[in-house]
């Protein structure tokens, strides 16, 4: 009988993991990808998960000074727009919102000083109707990419 | 007959299992709110991402500093350390050790912590999500150069989030106080050898902002631990330092230079006096000593 509730239980174990384990490397697909990104190496603060359609997943990045960025953003086909916002994590002011840029899924800029920043994605899915709440669960990845911000003039 | 069964129920498990992966986590709504706690985050959920000691050191080994393998802490403590708490604490000075032999290219080193990062990964059973993305590449490639600066840096940089991405949250919380430590130690001592002090003590202040991070995320999942208690209170006093020490002056600004691009201006922090400098190197130091010696 022990047995059998040791092995049920790593079977459970093994399909929880299964699920978290679909989405991982996510951010680093073709669609996650910002064009023009040659000199550029991917941040070790990239993300995927699983995600809520419509609901907010925050997570906090530091940002170091003197580097460019340039971010992806994707989810799974059917599911976009994606709206992302960089939040001030000092005082909840907002530095970049994409509603504000037709919902585009890549962006560039430049940090001049260090600073730590919430990353907030919302997968808004406007177009997608669900039959359930669990018929929204997605995969949505964020993928950062950065280099130092080259040496100008002679 | 009672054999049947249990075979029988083994195979109704397996199969429940593929169907649920498969099935990407979509269910019936009555199993909803407990799929919800693991891998999807309520709305005011956050989750504090934390940078790769290799991608600090970038920024803190600023030109001019030399590589001193004094500064990194002696092998084999790994052979010492029996607790889960201590091979993850040492597991993550190890991590910080490994990058920074790394980023000097000083592959003997490299290869030593990288071999002791393999130990306590299995020890601390999350060997194997790393064995086939690093350890087998390594161990195959042993008398390949080339690959092996491929695999270290590979590993520098994906590491963290391949232990986050298996589940491995609180653990990683743990070895991440360990990296962070580490790498604060590295660049406070690194000072001394810069061609330039006054860079290098602006990147011990970018360091706050990781700080910050990695203390908060260790905070999260430790914070009411008993066994955790004296190094709790111990990194809270450095965090506590760098928010009173380092005040913003709240002047960032966004300059939007063309369509798709910007720019986060501003942000600026006080300066560390050369006293500050000093009793934060007298913070770190003795919580890292403690850390090394497994007095936690």
């Amino acid at each position: 009988m022990f047995k059998q509730i040791i092995l049920s239980a790593s079977l459970v174990v093994a399909a929880f993991v299964t699920v978290n384990a679909q989405c991982t490397g996510f951010h680093t697909t073709r669609d996650c990808t910002p064009p023009e990104i040659e000199d550029f190496k991917r941040f070790g603060q990239s993300r995927s998960r699983l995600v809520e359609a419509k609901k907010t997943f925050t997570y906090q990045v530091v940002l170091f000074g003197g580097y460019d960025y340039k971010i992806g953003i994707c989810t799974e086909k059917g599911y976009y727009p994606v709206q992302f916002r960089i939040i001030n994590a000092d005082d909840n002011s907002v530095f970049y919102d994409n509603a504000n840029d037709d919902y585009v899924e890549t962006v560039g800029f430049t940090v001049e000083k260090t600073k730590n920043v919430l990353f907030e994605i919302t997968v808004l899915a406007s177009k997608k109707e669900f039959k359930d709440a669990t018929d929204s669960r997605v995969c949505a990845g964020v993928a950062i990419y950065w280099r130092k911000v080259p040496k100008t003039g002679f | 007959m009672k054999r049947f069964v249990n075979y029988f129920m083994v195979f109704a498990l397996l199969l429940s299992a593929m169907v649920y992966s498969c099935s990407g986590g979509k269910t019936n709504q009555s199993e909803a709110d407990t799929e919800l706690t693991e891998d999807t985050l309520a709305q005011d959920e956050m989750e504090i991402m934390l940078p790769t000691p290799s991608e600090v050191l970038s920024i803190v080994l600023t030109s001019g500093i030399k590589y001193s393998d004094g500064y990194m802490a002696p092998l084999d403590i790994e052979k010492k350390a029996v607790m889960v708490k201590h091979k993850a604490l040492v597991l993550g000075v190890y991590f910080a050790d490994f990058a920074y032999a790394n980023y000097y290219n000083q592959r003997n080193a490299s290869s030593e912590y990288f071999k002791a990062l393999q130990e306590l990964t299995r020890d601390l059973g999350v060997g194997s999500i790393l064995n086939d993305a690093y350890f087998k590449r390594f161990d195959a490639n042993l008398n390949n150069p080339d690959s092996l600066d491929a695999i270290f840096e590979d590993f520098s940089q994906n590491a963290y989030n391949t232990i986050i991405e298996s589940g491995n949250r609180e653990l990683l919380s743990m070895i991440g106080i360990g990296a962070a430590i580490e790498v604060l130690h590295i660049g406070i001592n690194s000072i001394e050898n810069a061609a330039n002090p006054d860079e290098a003590i602006a990147t011990v202040i970018d360091q706050s902002a990781v700080f910050d991070n990695y203390y908060n995320n260790f905070i999260a999942y430790n914070s009411d631990k008993p066994e955790f208690k004296n190094l709790t209170d111990d990194v809270t006093k450095i965090f506590k330092f760098f928010k009173e020490k380092l005040a913003k002056a709240n002047n960032e600004s966004v300059v939007t230079d063309s369509k798709q691009h910007f720019t986060i201006s501003g942000g600026d922090t006080a300066k560390l006096s050369k006293t500050d400098l000093a009793q934060l190197r007298s913070m770190v130091s003795d919580v890292r000593k403690k850390l090394i010696d497994l007095k936690y």
